[in-house]
């Protein structure tokens, strides 16, 4: 896959039903670079899962709210944002002194799962376009490997 | 998510298919497990066999769902986890929390030495 480069833009609406199609918009666009199965599942979710809080925690679900995803693909990393169109949150706090959830608890596991499927997750906040954050992954075998 | 439920050998199990994910499933699944227990089947297999991937709010529908049968006294085994949901698991180490194993049988001699 030495010198291509991709790039895609995906707005779903608020609503967990359109998760499937981001998964399957990335597992496409990965696929076409050869990459690892693994390796796609692996980044797809952590992308589905920053789409998820981008719904629950961002958009609250607004029927009018949507969020934007660009992925961008190349030889060396793939890099995806996640747009939502929310008031943000202390995400400095969750990142570096968040502890892990109650066992029990029915939440607070997304940013473990972003972290550990990811290389780099980064948080950034502007009050006129809203929360963004951006997942990188360095590329890591090929379907080849698969076999 | 699609959810199907059957008996295997007198215990209810439950087969998930699609992407567990929450949403509106995630109040069908708690009123399941609220009817179940009021039935007295307090022993559940969760088949997750067809389920293509889980999300963080898909991992809190199971923990209410194990939350319910427990405090009623009984017990909830996960069998069948394919390669994609299990990589999820082991990161957040559920495996220290659900009773995983291989299939049916395997689940079924865990409710019987229980």
């Amino acid at each position: 896959m030495a010198g291509q480069h991709n790039v895609m833009e995906l707005i779903i609406p608020s609503d967990f039903k359109y998760l499937g199609a981001v998964d399957a918009a990335v597992q496409d666009l990965a696929r076409e670079f050869s990459c690892a199965q693994k390796w796609i599942d692996d980044f797809s979710t952590a992308l589905v899962e920053a789409c998820t809080n981008a719904i629950e925690h961002g958009n609250k679900y607004g029927r009018k709210k949507r969020v934007r995803i660009t992925v961008e693909l190349n030889q060396r990393r793939i890099i995806s944002r996640v747009h939502d169109q929310g008031k943000g949150f202390d995400f400095k706090k969750y990142l570096s002194h968040a502890p892990p959830p109650d066992p029990l608890s029915e939440r607070g596991r997304g940013i473990m799962i972003m972290q550990a499927f990811t290389d780099q997750l980064n948080y950034s906040f502007n009050p006129k376009t809203g929360l963004c954050v951006e997942l990188t992954k360095a590329c890591g075998g090929t379907a080849e490997d698969d076999s | 998510m699609k959810f199907s439920q059957r008996d295997y050998e007198g215990y209810v199990t439950l087969d998930l298919k699609g992407k567990l994910t929450g949403g509106p499933e995630a109040e069908t699944f708690r009123d399941l497990f609220k009817s179940l227990v009021q039935q007295d089947k307090k022993h559940v297999i969760i088949n997750l066999r067809d389920i293509e991937w889980i999300s963080s709010t898909g991992i809190g529908i199971l923990i209410r769902g194990y939350k319910t049968v427990r405090e009623a006294g009984g017990e909830f085994v996960i069998v069948r986890v394919g390669e994609r949901t299990q990589q999820v698991f082991n990161v957040l180490r559920l495996d220290h929390i659900f009773k995983i194993a291989a299939n049916e049988d395997e689940a079924v001699e865990f409710f019987k030495k229980s």
